[in-house]
């Protein structure tokens, strides 16, 4: 009796021990159990959103640039209204980014109550112009932008959003200008941006390297933000899943108001732009792409505002934004696969770029982490990044950092490692290929996963908060990253082209 | 004056008052030794030179760069940079981080005055010992910054969970949560896991202490007889052996299916159990026949010692996911 009463409590209890599916910590198996359920729920609907949209969209040209702007489908927009809500007319949530080139634009989003139409951005060179105006003038110009207002998700959550968009173009290169938004006696704080350089120029420049900062778990997010305003960069890139749930509006409201101490991230995401790409926890979602402004070329397979996979070149370097949470899987070795080849066709043609980069969210190399890698990725666009020699993929979703050795080529689904510093940088020799440098930075703020140094691709993987900061001078590179929680450096790697 | 003396004076003034840029002004020149100067820990000589950029070219993107860089270098410029170049040092050391180095670091901040570079310092001295597993040393660098007089309340937050994760660390979760508790911080993701932790910990002492006396139990159950050889030759039949085998071992060769770490856990539970079984097997033989109520406690016994050698390996090995929580 009391054998066979033991052998079922065995049973039973080697059966509590199976409900994760990794060693990690109990975050990250509630982690993956949420990822699950956000892919699911994108399955079933067939399209994120489904039934969300609302039945207003607005197309326009911005004044003095030579591209559309399109609105997704909300439930009410439309621009040059100066009117203004009670609650909140003052624009909150400022943040940058590019929708064109960045030597001579830019643009900003902002959020403000739901009564507040005003949509209007002032700009000049003399900040003091710019603080005192309250319209055009001397010194400064006027921009009219659009507003939106996003019906609420499939929560509810925080109800209807409005938040705003305006566009700048004709600036000149590596200039300073200052700018405020808002409207008539409702302006942000005036803020600082540099426009880049001339395409082309070699001068130096740098980016910082973020992403997975939903939940936003000890804090994590804005003290990274913190530690990359005070690097100085040019501008940020972020590997997807800024918040849990992309139809919900207060994860937004967090992500772009979260605060430090007297830091908040508006702080720097007002002054350096950040070119984002769409996680499977944004999922695609309205909000998301309501509240950025990126290049909108749609191409054959995108949705109809465009912004899914997008290009953009910052001095000698070219930049590919990617979306591998793609409504339909045929997508990624389909249309999107045609569009990047295109586009890399394009960039390793041009006597301009030396560097491309690639983004995208869900890592094709990754070790011993909650996901593993991508393997329909890796079929759809490693053949590409191997053939048009992709300087560096960034990547995301597992929470953790990990960094590839050079990798050019398959064998067998094997990564094929292509020739190596002793610290495992490309060697770049003239006239061969070098290989590609996969870094997946997936920490900050989202629960840490475990990583591991034991595959054979892999140069180095830990499980920290961390932020990395890319620095081009010409034809060198070097990579630095940083921990988040005292902002050490823990990992770092240099190579000339 | 003849004209073309007058052209020749204005040119030669022209030319004495011209800006000289030179190769060793040029802001990328700047940028690029400014840069290098960080990367040596030599943060004074790295704030001169983002100076002179910013004079050079203020409006230009190289020079707001430059500005933000000595906005923060200034921030923590006590004692004329010393302080910031010791933690600087110790921030580049992460890839051969090692108690000597983090010792240096904290003597180094003892002497130092009051400052944002200091307490940055304790900061990164106490974050350095926790990842060198070091709790004594984390919490002396934790309770240092709570304690200097201009930290800020992040600064003291911080101070906390770091004092809380060092504590947690080093085994005594119950001071861990006390802390995060007079600090007003017991309902973060932390304190959660600190506080599942002393359930976890409680959990494990109340299973050890159950096991001990579980022991006592068979001996009570038996008389005492379960110290002689009798009682054990009975429960290692080889019956009784090929079921105990069974019982453990089967999950075992599941487990091998998995990885590693699976399989370590499984094994655990396996020694654990089986360790369970033998003992009630061989009470189970040493008791007398037809000692019914004997019998059933003796089998609830065993059924909660399985559990607890269960709870204990879990914890240990395993994921405990819902146990404690």
């Amino acid at each position: 009796m009391s054998q066979k009463l033991s052998l079922v409590v065995l049973m039973l209890a080697a059966a509590s021990g199976c409900g994760d599916d990794s060693a990690s910590a109990v975050d990250a198996g509630l982690d993956a159990a949420s990822d699950a359920a956000v892919d699911s729920a994108r399955r079933d609907t067939g399209a994120p959103d489904a039934g969300r949209h609302g039945a207003t969209t607005l197309r326009y040209t911005p004044e003095g640039c030579d591209y559309t702007v399109a609105t997704p489908e909300v439930d009410a927009t439309g621009r040059g209204e100066d009117v203004f809500g009670a609650t909140e007319p003052d624009p909150s949530q400022v943040h940058m980014s590019w929708a064109s080139s960045p030597d001579s634009s830019f643009a900003v989003n902002w959020h403000t109550d739901n009564g507040t139409l005003a949509s209007t951005l002032l700009y000049g060179t003399d900040r003091a112009a710019v603080a005192s105006a309250d319209a055009a003038g001397a010194d400064v110009t006027a921009r009219l932008g659009h507003y939106l207002t996003i019906p609420p998700g499939a929560l509810g959550g925080g109800g209807q959003t409005t938040v705003h968009e305006v566009h700048v173009c004709g600036l000149s290169p590596d200039t300073t200008y200052y700018y405020k938004v808002g409207g008539e006696g409702h302006w942000s704080p005036v803020f600082d941006l540099a426009t880049g350089p001339s395409k082309g120029s070699r001068a130096p420049f740098s980016f910082a390297v973020a992403g997975d900062s939903r939940n936003n778990v000890e804090n994590a997010w804005p003290i990274s933000q913190r530690h990359i305003l005070d690097r100085g960069v040019d501008f940020e890139v972020f590997t997807g899943d800024a918040v849990f749930l992309g139809s919900y509006q207060p994860d937004w409201n967090d992500f772009f108001s979260a605060s430090d101490g007297g830091f908040n991230v508006q702080d720097l995401l007002a002054t350096t732009p950040l070119m984002n790409v769409n996680g499977n926890h944004e999922n695609l979602a309205v909000n998301y792409f309501a509240q950025f402004a990126y290049p909108q070329d749609v191409s054959t397979g995108e949705g109809a505002q465009g912004e899914e996979w997008y290009s953009f070149d910052y001095a000698n370097a070219h930049f590919i934004m990617l979306n591998d949470t793609v409504v339909t899987d045929a997508t990624l070795a389909g249309d999107e696969a045609s569009w990047l080849r295109s586009d890399l066709e394009a960039a390793r043609a041009d006597p301009d770029v030396d560097w491309i980069f690639a983004n995208h969210h869900r890592p094709v190399y990754t070790c011993g982490s909650t996901h593993s890698p991508a393997g329909d990725v890796r079929d759809a666009w490693q053949p590409l990044f191997d053939e048009f020699e992709v300087d560096v993929v960034l990547t995301g979703h597992n929470h953790m950092y990990h960094r590839s050795r050079p990798i050019r080529g398959l064998s067998g689904g094997d990564a094929v490692l292509a020739a190596e510093t002793s610290d495992h940088a490309p060697v770049v020799t003239a006239g061969l290929p070098s290989g590609t440098v996969y870094l997946l930075s997936g920490g900050a703020g989202a629960p840490l996963y475990d990583a591991s140094s034991d595959c054979a691709f892999t140069a180095a993987a830990m499980a920290m908060r961390t932020y990395s900061i890319v620095e081009i001078e010409g034809r060198s590179l070097s990579l630095s990253t940083y921990s988040v929680m005292g902002d050490a450096l823990v990992d770092q790697v240099a190579w000339t082209k | 004056m003849s004209a073309r003396r007058a052209c020749t004076l204005l040119t030669l003034a022209c030319l004495a008052t011209a800006p000289r840029h030179t190769a060793a002004q040029t802001p990328e020149v700047l940028l690029r030794a400014a840069r290098h100067a960080e990367a040596r820990a030599d943060p004074k000589a790295a704030a001169a030179l983002y100076e002179q950029l910013v004079e050079l070219a203020p409006s230009s993107r190289l020079g707001r760069r430059a500005g933000r860089r000595l906005s923060w270098l200034r921030a923590r410029s006590e004692n004329d940079f010393v302080t910031l170049a010791a933690v600087e040092r110790m921030r580049r050391r992460s890839g051969d981080l090692n108690a000597a180095s983090v010792r240096e670091l904290e003597q180094a901040l003892e002497a130092a005055p009051p400052g944002l570079a200091r307490r940055e310092g304790l900061a990164l001295a106490g974050e350095s010992y926790l990842a060198l597993q070091l709790p004594e040393g984390a919490k002396r660098a934790f309770e240092r910054l709570g304690r200097s007089a201009d930290a800020s309340p992040e600064e003291r937050r911080h101070a906390s969970t770091g004092g809380a994760r060092a504590l947690l660390q080093g085994g005594d979760a119950g001071a861990a949560l006390t802390l995060l508790e007079d600090a007003g911080l017991e309902r973060t993701a932390l304190g959660e896991r600190v506080a599942q932790a002393r359930r976890t910990q409680i959990g494990r002492r109340v299973c050890f202490t159950w096991l001990g006396l579980f022991v006592l139990l068979t001996l009570a159950l038996t008389r005492g007889r379960l110290l002689s050889p009798g009682p054990w030759r009975g429960a290692l039949s080889r019956r009784r052996l090929l079921a105990g085998l069974y019982v453990v071992g089967a999950p075992l060769v599941i487990a091998s299916l998995f990885d590693a770490a699976a399989f370590d856990t499984f094994a655990w539970l396996a020694l654990g159990s089986g360790l369970v079984l033998l003992l009630t097997s061989a009470t189970s033989h040493g008791l007398p026949s037809g000692s019914r109520r004997p019998r059933l406690l003796l089998a609830a016994g065993a059924v909660v010692s399985e559990l607890c050698v269960a709870y204990v390996v879990l914890a240990e090995l395993g994921e405990v996911l819902s146990f404690g929580a």
